[in-house]
């Protein structure tokens, strides 16, 4: 049965292909029986249908499973539980790099760093709310004398508390806190994808306690430094949506019609400071606050949800939380939560499909090798790698026995980006010979005048 | 007689139970080869569809997003009736479209084998070459349940 509408015969539809089958269930609940699920697709034309299917071949090239297996970056295991990253040296390292980067831009701009911890008493989520609206995502509590507690499925109640500490002035405001939190959401094992949807994931998050005065200043500077973020990343195409609530589904939002309205129009008013076009999408709001979600777009055009800017009017009313105004009275505090680069696991995951393994020289993990060609070269090619060492490069050293064609072969497979061959020739001429995946076999290159590139080459994130 | 607005506000008038695609061809011939469905009003309906009453009309063509959606959801049904023909007594489940394409469950003992996605497609071949006119048919809903 089918309210259509259909092409009029099926003479039309002449450019189609199908493209996989899996197991799926009968509407998507796992007590129910599997079905098979065909995908296809179709297009008007021949060249479009090509056009696509090179896509799809290109995607699958850059499947951050795939090269996150190849590369060694970071594994699942059934022991552990689906869903759950190990984050192997290599991968580990591209993070790493990626919090080091995102902690130093946050303190340039006036944050802090917090910690908070991981599970607390059932309490604190019923006062926040999450217990009522977001029950389906957290996981069952965990008994610890006698008291229930959960898994944090978000930061954002530790900060208060934190804040609620002492009794703060308007003149210690804004307070900017930010936080790698590492928080636990339940998502059915059919859905979960590599690093992209997993059970457990760190979020790139902070808080930031305001007066409403300052909330359009202080979300006008979150956009600003997703902007920064972004780009340095080599991502500057994006799509901005603006989330707000759904026409006549009040209940499932908490929080006054007043309370909303601001925040819809202090985030649409920092969006049309800075000039950016976004799309106004009605319901896709959570439960607590209107937001502006930026989703970028990687190397082959596909969107990825990136930074949120998420205003809340209600956890300070919660939570009863306030701050003394410049007139001595109590004043109710403005929240707003944020992410620039969403959650570690999916945005590492989006790098590797963006660079499709091949890493910029400041995010890979091995940035250098050194091939010395035979076992006389090991010690100048040890002695090298100390020099690098010391001057901060990751480089590594080559010292097995395999003839160089091969070394140079398997350091082009695991995507180094500078491979540096020592001969005879280079001790000679205290050089090295340089093979670049960029720019191919760049010849002899003199030690320092190398180093100098790769430095301003990693400084400008090229 | 039926009043039909176009989408720059010309308006036409035509004897009532007349179809869209009949309107399409009468705008123009161009606009009636490339027609693949209307917006009736706002609701999207077949080239076959029957006009009763006034309504406001945009002819959805090739090309076109929503044109693409219904091809692909024309094709989902293609493929549900290749299937139907090649494993007799499938069950059928849904068959929407989704973001670049679209994807039909069935209900099947036998394991599905990357041979039969490929006698799928051929199959699906002939029924474009057949080309069989797919028919509109109000039924109400015990007589439906009935022919399933």
């Amino acid at each position: 049965m089918c309210r259509g509408p259909h092409i009029q015969s099926t003479g039309k539809a002449r450019v189609f292909k199908l493209l996989s089958v899996a197991g799926a269930y009968w509407r998507g609940k796992e007590t129910n029986p599997m079905l098979q699920r065909i995908y296809g697709t179709a297009f008007f034309t021949q060249a479009e249908l090509d056009k696509y299917l090179k896509f799809l071949e290109e995607a699958e090239k850059r499947d951050h499973r795939k090269i996150g297996k190849d590369l060694d970056l970071f594994s699942f295991h059934e022991e552990g539980g689906p869903g759950l990253t190990f984050w192997h040296p290599k991968g580990a390292r591209i993070r790493n790099i990626v919090e080091n980067f995102w902690r130093e831009e946050h303190f340039k701009r006036g944050y802090e760093i917090v910690y908070s911890p991981h599970i607390a008493k059932i309490n604190l989520w019923k006062t926040s709310g999450h217990w009522n609206f977001y029950r389906e995502s957290m996981y069952s509590p965990i008994e610890v004398d006698g008291q229930e507690y959960i898994l944090k499925p978000m930061n954002c109640p530790f900060a208060v508390l934190m804040f609620k500490t002492k009794l703060h002035s308007y003149r210690d405001l804004p307070l900017r806190w930010g936080e790698l939190g590492t928080v636990y959401r339940y998502e059915r094992s059919g859905v979960l994808h590599g690093l992209l949807r997993v059970r457990g994931f760190t979020q790139d998050d902070a808080h930031i306690f305001c007066t409403p005065d300052q909330l359009e200043a202080e979300i006008l500077g979150v956009i600003e430094l997703a902007q920064f973020m972004l780009s340095s990343f080599g991502f500057n195409e994006y799509e901005i949506e603006l989330s707000v609530r759904g026409k006549g589904e009040k209940e499932k939002y908490i929080g006054r019609d007043e309370v909303w309205e601001h925040a819809e129009d202090a985030l649409r008013v920092a969006l049309d400071k800075k000039g950016l076009k976004y799309t106004r999408m009605e319901g896709e709001a959570k439960f607590y606050g209107p937001a502006i979600d930026i989703k970028v777009k990687d190397a082959i055009g596909r969107g990825w949800q990136g930074p949120t800017i998420q205003v809340d009017f209600n956890l300070p009313e919660r939570f009863d939380v306030d701050y003394v105004g410049s007139d001595g009275l109590h004043h109710r505090v403005v929240m707003v939560h944020r992410t620039v680069l969403g959650a570690m696991e999916r945005f590492v995951g989006c790098l590797i499909e963006h660079y499709a393994g091949d890493f910029p020289l400041w995010l890979a993990p091995i940035q250098m090798r050194i091939l010395p060609i035979t076992d006389a070269h090991i010690d100048y090619a040890k002695k090298l790698q100390a020099q690098l060492l010391a001057r901060s490069f990751r480089v590594e050293c080559d010292t097995s026995n395999a003839k160089i064609s091969y070394k140079i072969r398997e350091g082009t497979l695991e995507k180094i980006p500078y491979l540096l061959v020592v001969g005879d020739k280079e001790i000679e001429g205290n050089a090295v010979a340089v093979r670049s995946r960029k720019k191919g076999n760049e010849g002899m290159i003199y030690i320092e005048d190398f180093i100098k590139n790769t430095e301003s080459e990693i400084r400008e994130k090229r | 007689m039926v009043k039909i607005t176009l989408p720059d506000g010309t308006k036409k008038e035509y004897k009532d139970n007349i179809t869209i695609g009949e309107i399409a061809g009468n705008i123009g011939s161009r606009l009636g080869e490339g027609a693949l469905a209307g917006k009736a009003s706002g609701m999207l309906v077949d080239l076959s569809y029957p006009i009763k009453e006034d309504i406001s009309l945009s002819v959805i063509t090739e090309g076109t997003e929503e044109g693409l959606d219904i091809l692909r959801h024309s094709t989902a049904h293609i493929m549900a009736q290749a299937v139907s023909r090649l494993f007799p007594g499938v069950k059928l489940g849904i068959g929407p479209t989704i973001e670049h394409g679209f994807y039909y469950d069935f209900s099947l003992q036998h394991s599905l084998s990357g041979e039969d996605i490929k006698k799928i497609e051929e199959e699906m071949a002939k029924v474009v070459s057949e080309n069989i006119v797919i028919k509109r048919m109000e039924l109400p809903r015990d007589v439906a349940i009935k022919m399933l």
